[in-house]
């Protein structure tokens, strides 16, 4: 599974702390995430696309 | 209660301890083993207490669905290992003359620290996929 975390979180300008708190994670998760070293729970990637305002099909892909 | 402050108050207990113990015992070949291994731990319980001191320092959850998934991996994997660890315990046991106690102090540590080493890979390797 791919995401596209680092390219929506540059577009808004966020830092990975600042993601990491709107989501209530811990920043780590935020690293592994965009490193794609860890797939989030189902909660999670509807929190981040929440906060990004695109789907969650528009934020991960599944290849 | 600030949340890095238990595993940093277990880690000084344990330093205590261990420190006490070599100091009032003779140390045999075996201690010196032990004590190695209990180092290592230490060091594990270590990296984990910085850890969550980060995370308290920068107001962020001392746990989450990571760290949670992390500890569970880890906790499987070590499980796994040991069930064998056991084994080759029982087999040394037949050869090297050692109490039972200490064959089992020694499986004890062992588990231990493969519980630390699993999780510090994992931490730095991620989990990716599962």
């Amino acid at each position: 599974m791919n995401n596209r975390i680092k390219e929506f979180r540059a577009r808004f300008g966020l830092t990975q702390q600042e993601l990491a708190d709107k989501v209530h994670v811990r920043r780590e998760t935020i690293v592994f995430l965009e490193k794609n070293k860890y797939n989030p729970s189902l909660m999670l990637a509807y929190h981040l696309s929440r906060v990004f305002d695109v789907t969650i099909e528009e934020l991960f892909s599944f290849e | 209660m600030k949340t890095f402050l238990i595993p940093l108050f277990i880690l000084a207990v344990l330093l205590i301890g261990v420190l006490f113990l070599f100091l009032v015992n003779p140390v045999t070949t075996l201690d010196i083993i032990q004590l190695a291994v209990i180092v290592l731990i230490l060091a594990g319980t270590a990296i984990f207490v910085m850890d969550r001191y980060r995370s308290y320092r920068r107001r962020e959850p001392a746990e989450d669905e990571y760290s949670k998934s992390l500890s569970q991996k880890a906790a499987a994997i070590s499980f796994y290992i040991s069930l064998f660890l056991w084994l080759a315990i029982k087999i040394l046991s037949d050869r090297f003359t050692l109490c039972t106690c200490s064959w089992l102090t020694l499986g004890v540590l062992a588990m231990a620290l493969t519980n630390v080493i699993t999780w510090c890979l994992l931490r730095f390797r991620g989990l990716k996929n599962e």
